[in-house]
């Protein structure tokens, strides 16, 4: 009985936790043109088009992110994973940081990849060396690059070369602080790993065994009524496993995204660029500031050399360098998305290392060009 | 038995949802207050995987929920939160103050941008080698006969905004003097005199997120009057001048137009420009 109500009191505080914010939201944008609101329409305005235009540009990526992450963990074995890649570190890190050139990816669909290679059993450097710096060698990425900085080779040169040194780095530290089992998050991607079907198990003794990193395709009910677990699944019943696979860790990723976008749109609609231009010629404070800027921001690897460019004259080069250099290794809304997979140091770790790497590489551009 | 979920129903929903919305988004055309039209097809092809995401999830409404999903309803309403937005304060683009905000990505600057990795001696804009912002040689875009309106007039028109913002600033030599037209929001700078102003643009690249200010430099004698945000076209007589930059911190000389006629012009509804490739690219 006393289990019964405290239950009830829990559903209760988690239907409240669902209904109170979205109140508050609706309140606020009810109250948009009323002398009481609590912000002007037109920063309301402003917050609103830059946080949606952001989940709207990263959606199709992330969606493509957990969709190849889906395909992975259905069709590719840690033994086909294994058979590839190289067997040396150092050859593991130069083909990770190249793969970008293969498969242009942005850093909205790397982290998830990245996720399940790991879980897969793809070495750690080749994981962080992979995911850091394909949205910089992406070739759309180079291309927006040079043409941001007026036909300026040199810059995308610059970039990629350090994006990659940088990427390889941290790829290495990585090895050498953690191991792939210790930074795994068991609530990360588990249950669905198991079987794969993207559902809770309640495991019950109910008739069928689930091998860790197969596919049950048993139309669940664990627990249950139906089951359908014998032999191999129909092309049907793959396609809508790998769906519901998609569809769970799209959950499980994009919340983490639509929280990044937040915070980076509050960022954007509540601060203004002049306040650092006091630092802009120092040549270690405007590597900081601008590293700071990058992170909090999460712009698009694709477009941050357009942001970057109007940063020219007013920051050192170093300073520049280090805007899109950080922003695509790493910035909110990727810390957000990996602590969902990845135990917290870790993620501490792969923040803190991009940080210094970006750092000392920004600032050896300031020694060369100042 | 069988019962009812509130959380795999929530999450179906949230995928019906995304998916109506940016149907949605792209049919009525409000998509460009947010995205660059070349990423309308990534858009598209999401809302598809929407909507076959909450097909599949039509066989979870009842049925024991997920874990994830059940640690908290709060990531619901975050989930929730872009499409409530987009439906109660359905902006129409970033304000114009915001983006100012992030500063202005004026002509001036590019031939520093062009330059930013060279050696000190070598770059432009530099106090070295005299200040001058702007790019005086390697043009990279050609002035032709068909950048010239019927009436004789280089207008930076909203189709080619960039291009021709860069042209101006490669060609400056031939161009001053000439005729020139441009349209935009009134955007004014503490540094600058009243009867000064940019005339100005959001560019944007990829989404909202990025837009940037870029626009011309205007003098009207009647300019004191104009509010800032306002939109106008101006036309006059192309040139340069100096002024300060408090964003670099020093003198910068920039392509500027003597206006003749200000109009104020009705704000136009697509309020982005978009990056346009120079011609030699573009060929």
């Amino acid at each position: 009985m006393r289990s019964a109500r405290t239950a009830s009191m829990k559903e209760m505080k988690e239907w409240a936790l669902f209904f109170l914010p979205l109140m508050g939201v609706l309140g606020v944008a009810a109250s948009r043109n009323a002398p009481w609101a609590p912000v002007s329409a037109s920063t309301l305005q402003s917050f609103a088009a830059i946080f949606i235009s952001i989940v709207l540009e990263a959606m199709p990526f992330v969606l493509l992110g957990v969709f190849v992450s889906s395909l992975i963990q259905f069709f590719v074995s840690e033994e086909m994973i294994t058979r590839r890649l190289p067997r040396g570190t150092a050859g593991g890190l130069v083909a990770a940081s190249l793969l970008g050139f293969v498969f242009p990816i942005c850093e909205c669909s790397s982290v998830p990849i990245m996720r399940r290679l790991v879980h897969k059993g793809v070495p750690l450097h080749v994981g962080v060396t992979f995911m850091m710096a394909a949205p910089i060698v992406n070739p759309v990425v180079l291309l927006s690059t040079y043409y941001a900085f007026g036909g300026n080779v040199l810059a995308a040169l610059v970039r990629a070369a350090l994006g990659m040194l940088g990427a390889m780095t941290v790829g290495y530290a990585a090895t050498k602080g953690f191991s792939r089992k210790d930074v795994l998050l068991s609530r990360g991607l588990p249950e669905r790993d198991l079987c794969g079907c993207g559902h809770h198990h309640v495991h019950e003794d109910h008739g069928h065994d689930h091998g860790a990193g197969s596919c049950c395709c048993c139309d669940h009910e664990h627990g249950h009524e139906t089951v359908r677990s014998e032999g191999t699944p129909g092309a049907l019943a793959l396609v809508e496993n790998v769906l519901r696979h998609t569809g769970a860790e799209l959950f499980s990723v994009g919340r983490f995204l639509i929280l990044g976008a937040f915070i980076s749109a509050l960022a954007q609609t509540g601060f203004s660029w002049n306040l650092l231009t006091g630092v802009g010629q120092h040549p270690v404070l405007s590597v900081v500031v601008m590293m700071i800027l990058a992170f909090v921001l999460s712009l698009c690897s694709e477009a941050d050399a357009f942001v970057a460019r109007t940063f020219v004259g007013a920051f050192s080069p170093g300073a520049v360098t280090a805007f899109i250099l950080l922003g695509p290794m790493i910035d909110v809304k990727n810390v957000l998305m990996l602590l969902e997979g990845f135990r917290g140091k870790f993620v501490l770790f792969l923040t803190g290392a991009a940080f210094a790497v970006c750092f000392v590489l920004s600032v050896a551009v300031n020694i060369v060009r100042f | 038995m069988r019962r009812f979920d509130p959380d795999e129903t929530l999450w179906f929903v949230l995928l019906l949802g995304y998916g109506l919305y940016m149907t949605f988004l792209l049919v009525s055309g409000d998509v460009r207050y947010f995205m660059h039209p070349r990423m309308f097809p990534f858009i598209a092809a999401a809302a598809v995987v929407f909507f076959l995401l909450a097909a599949v999830q039509t066989s979870c409404l009842f049925r024991s929920s997920d874990s994830d999903r059940r640690r908290g309803r709060l990531w619901f309403v975050l989930f929730a939160l872009p499409l409530l937005l987009g439906m109660t304060v359905a902006p129409r683009g970033m304000h114009e103050d915001t983006a100012m905000r992030k500063g202005m990505a004026y002509s001036g600057a590019r031939g520093e941008v062009a330059s930013f990795l060279d050696p000190p001696e070598k770059r432009i804009g530099s106090p070295s080698v005299g200040g001058n912002g702007l790019m005086e040689t390697g043009a990279s875009d050609i002035l032709g006969d068909s950048d010239f309106d019927p009436d004789g007039f280089f207008t930076v028109d909203p189709m080619h905004f960039d291009r021709k913002l860069r042209l101006l600033e490669e060609s400056l030599s031939s161009l001053t003097g000439r005729k020139g037209r441009i349209s935009g929001f009134v955007q004014r700078r503490d540094t600058l005199p009243a009867e000064r102003f940019f005339v100005a643009r959001m560019l944007m690249v990829c989404c909202a997120a990025d837009a940037l200010v870029t626009g011309l430099l205007v003098e009207w004698p009647e300019g004191v009057a104009l509010e800032s945000g306002a939109w106008v076209e101006a036309e006059g007589v192309l040139g340069s001048t100096e002024f300060f930059d408090d964003w670099l911190g020093r003198d910068v000389t920039v392509p500027f137009l003597k206006a003749e006629c200000v109009m104020p012009i009705a704000k136009p509804a697509n309020i982005y420009v978009y990056p346009s490739l120079p011609r030699s690219i573009l060929d």
